[in-house]
């Protein structure tokens, strides 16, 4: 089921979520090389190869974004934005990860063109599912433009 | 009609004496001629041969002689007998030619000359009595002049008296049209004495009374029956109307005003029968017209002062000023209230005081421009609004409604138009403005000021939905890799205590939903819309049948329950209600749930009814509060948040919740929504026939 050339970018400011999120991977099984941005600088530094991506292969592209909304310096949504903003980045999917379930949130994430919207639950049996079904659909079967 | 020998008889003075007077003067002349020519020729012819007359020159002489002897008498005879009358007659005939109608001729025999005599004496009569009745007419006439109304009828009544007994008629009346023309009344009449009064009885008449005879009048043709008896069979009305009232005679002469019939005069006679001369006829024409006009006069007077007196009073009274206005600016009349709004002591002073109305009335002259225009233009302005000055100086706002009046010719004759003081009016709106925008401020300042505290609160709610929670994943996901990480290395205790850990952090995840919830309720902005409740109850219950089909719940729902509310909190509420209908129905047999509608205190109240565990009524007060349980958590599941929620919906609509049960009896919620849907919807039921209370 894995991919090891496929890139997941993990952007997580909390490095709790960031330790469960990768357990939960790996209990899927899901074996892909996981980026964490622990920011929306550091995320969209990866992604143009600025900051300490400077000259970064941008050819390497994440097959999935998880993306938090909630972070220090640039917030999620202001993340995808940009990253919807640009031609290298503006058809990565992109799958939110956050606590909230604000309507507000949910509106503006998908109106900014956000792929899927998972509120992580408390229940780390719940997230573990979430997790399996995500991995599923948009490491395996979704079939990406490269 | 012939001409009547009673009038002659009662006038002229008759001696006939038996005399030979009586022979025509023809006669008298041949017998002066026997006399005076033949006698003497036969008295000498007989006596000459007596007497001895030689010659016929002798004879001729006698003759002459005996003639001349008797033509002194026979000259004296014809000097009394013939000369004397004629120059008598030729005398009063140029007294008569004078106007002195009173004299008669002394009518001595029936030859020629008495005959003249007579023929005289009955002109005279003639004459005489025309003269007489003109003077009648003309002192009717007279007296009729410039009466004040009430002058009128009396002056009517002797009228009809003086023509009455000039004529001999037994009663003379007017019949008189009323304004519309629809009826007739009898508004004068005169008697002679003895005879029965018909007045007030003949009164507002309509025109097809006596068809006969109205229809001969509205012709405008005279009436005149000197016999009952001789009526036409179409008069068979009046010909019984008439005997009634012991009528003979009678004559009625049409009354015109322009030319149309307006009324009658006439005559009766009641002691005798009889034929009424053209005389008499003309008299009623002539007194007809002249009564006619007097009435007519003082209707049109009447009709005018009443329509004068209302418009007066109108103008008096009214508590618009009422003017008139020249192009240029003069006024040209004013009423008290005209004076009163701009301060003037009388409509006189107002007139004087504004001699250039734009720059003395108008606070702002290009008003005036506007005013004028718009007149022009449109022939009339109605309120038009505009500041004005009062005689003081003073300004006050003004409503003016005008309108151009025009000369037939067209030509502008002055504007006319009402004045309204609108100052208070001016004030009051000022007020209201003012008031409008103080409050649009202070609406502001608090949608401001609530705008704030609900961002906070949303601030709060957002941070609660992420920070609050992150931690308890962290909890419970540490916690479960523990167990499963380290599961040789636990010993059951260990794994048990884990175990709560997980629980009371997904419990507090929980929680923590809920808060968000019942906030979200109270935040979320209200569309209310018609909805069918019956419908919405129908989903929520299929969604609770689709969550756990095992369950076997009979559920009753009454159709067709209509209100207006938020539909997505309507459904909250609903899914709460009916949520915990079905929770706390779990452990009953033939479990039941029911949803309708009842009149309580004359509202609708929707209630929903199980048959379940029920509450003990003594922490009834507690059930609505924010996580507050009836029930231990290992019995039925839940954070107390449920009728929170229920209670928040139901106050946002503007109604209340309450709820009865009793232990393992079951219970029954019910709600109202807004007041004043709840009393239209009672109309509704009405309506449609449902039983209500």
């Amino acid at each position: 089921m894995s991919n090891k050339e496929k890139v997941i970018l993990l952007v997580e400011d909390n490095p709790d979520d960031v330790i469960l999120t990768l357990r939960a991977l790996k209990k899927n099984k899901i074996m892909n090389k996981v980026i964490v941005a622990k920011d929306g600088v550091e995320a969209l530094d990866y992604l143009f190869g600025t900051g300490a991506y400077e000259g970064r292969n941008l050819d390497e592209k994440p097959q999935i974004i998880l993306l938090d909304l909630k972070l220090p310096k640039i917030d999620g949504l202001e993340v995808l934005k940009r990253l919807r903003e640009d031609e290298r980045t503006r058809l990565l999917p992109v799958v939110i990860l956050t606590s909230s379930k604000e309507q507000r949130d949910l509106i503006e994430g998908y109106s900014l063109g956000a792929n899927s919207y998972i509120r992580k639950p408390v229940d780390f049996d719940q997230f573990m599912e979430a997790v399996r079904h995500l991995g599923l659909y948009w490491l395996v079967l979704n079939v990406g433009l490269d | 009609m012939s001409e009547p020998e009673k009038i002659s008889s009662r006038k002229n003075t008759v001696r006939v004496r038996p005399s030979w007077k009586s022979f025509s003067i023809r006669t008298r002349l041949l017998a002066v001629f026997v006399l005076l020519v033949l006698l003497p020729i036969a008295a000498v012819s007989i006596s000459s041969p007596l007497i001895g007359f030689q010659s016929g020159q002798e004879q001729a002489i006698a003759v002459a002689l005996i003639a001349v002897f008797l033509a002194v008498p026979a000259s004296i005879y014809f000097a009394r007998g013939i000369a004397l009358p004629l120059t008598e007659l030729a005398e009063m005939a140029t007294r008569a030619a004078a106007g002195d109608l009173s004299l008669t001729v002394t009518v001595d025999g029936d030859d020629e000359i008495g005959a003249l005599a007579t023929a005289f004496n009955s002109m005279t009569a003639q004459l005489n009595r025309r003269i007489e009745m003109d003077g009648l007419v003309a002192e009717i006439s007279r007296k009729c002049i410039n009466l004040s109304h009430a002058e009128i009828d009396p002056a009517i009544d002797l009228a009809l008296k003086d023509i009455g007994t000039y004529v001999g008629a037994d009663r003379s009346y007017v019949f008189f049209l009323s304004e519309d023309g629809q009826f007739i009344d009898n508004a004068h009449e005169w008697r002679r004495e003895g005879i029965r009064s018909r007045f007030g009885r003949l009164e507002g008449l309509p025109l097809a009374f006596l068809p006969w005879y109205m229809g001969n009048l509205e012709n405008l043709e005279v009436v005149h029956i000197s016999g009952i008896e001789d009526l036409p069979p179409e008069a068979a009305e009046e010909k019984r109307e008439w005997e009634a009232e012991g009528i003979q005679s009678i004559v009625r002469v049409p009354m015109t005003y322009g030319g149309i019939f307006r009324g009658f005069v006439g005559f009766d006679s009641l002691q005798e029968k009889r034929v009424w001369s053209g005389e008499d006829i003309r008299l009623l024409r002539m007194v007809g017209e002249i009564i006619c006009n007097t009435l007519e006069r003082r209707r049109a007077e009447r009709t005018l002062r009443a329509s004068e007196e209302k418009f007066r009073g109108i103008f008096e009274n009214a508590i618009e000023g009422i003017f008139q206005s020249t192009r240029d600016g003069r006024l040209l009349s004013a009423n008290p209230a005209m004076a009163r709004i701009l301060g003037c002591d009388s409509p006189e002073d107002t007139i004087e005081t504004y001699q250039d109305i734009p720059n003395q009335l108008y606070f702002d002259a290009e008003d005036r421009n506007d005013f004028l225009e718009t007149l022009w233009r449109r022939g009339r302005t109605a309120g038009f609004e505009t500041r004005m000055y009062r005689k003081n100086g003073d300004i006050i706002w003004g409503s003016v409604s005008a309108r151009v009046v025009r000369g037939r010719d067209g030509r502008l004759l002055y504007f006319e138009g009402t004045l309204e003081d609108i100052t208070e009016r001016r004030k009051a709106e000022e007020e209201i403005r003012r008031l409008n925008e103080e409050l649009e401020r202070r609406v502001l300042e608090r949608t401001a000021e609530l705008q704030a505290a609900n961002s906070e609160l949303e601030a709060f709610s957002y941070s609660v939905s992420h920070d609050l929670r992150a931690p308890l994943r962290s909890i419970d996901g540490f916690s479960q890799a523990l167990i499963e990480d380290y599961a040789d290395q636990l010993d059951d205790d260990a794994r048990f205590y884990l175990g709560r850990v997980r629980g009371a952090s997904q419990h507090m995840g929980q929680v923590i939903d809920d808060m968000l919830h019942l906030s979200r309720v109270t935040r979320t902005e209200m569309k209310r819309e018609e909805l069918d409740l019956s419908t919405a109850v129908y989903e929520v219950i299929e969604e609770l049948r689709d969550r756990s089909p095992d369950r076997d719940v009979e559920v009753e729902i009454e159709d067709n329950l209509l209100v207006k509310g938020d539909l997505r909190l309507i459904r909250v509420l609903l899914e709460n209600l009916l949520g915990n209908a079905w929770k706390f129905t779990s452990r009953t047999k033939k479990a039941k749930i029911q949803f309708g509608r009842e009149i309580i205190d004359g509202a609708p109240a929707y209630f929903v009814r199980d048959n379940g565990a029920g509450f003990d009524m003594t922490y009834a007060g507690k059930l609505f509060d924010a996580f507050q349980r009836l029930h231990p958590r290992e019995e039925f599941e839940g954070t107390g948040i449920g009728l929170a929620i229920v209670d928040r919906v139901v106050r946002r609509h503007g109604g209340k919740v309450w709820a009865e049960s009793e232990i393992g009896k079951g219970a029954v919620f019910h709600f109202s929504l807004e007041a004043k849907q709840q009393s239209e919807s009672i109309d509704e039921q009405q309506r449609k026939g449902y039983p209500v209370g």
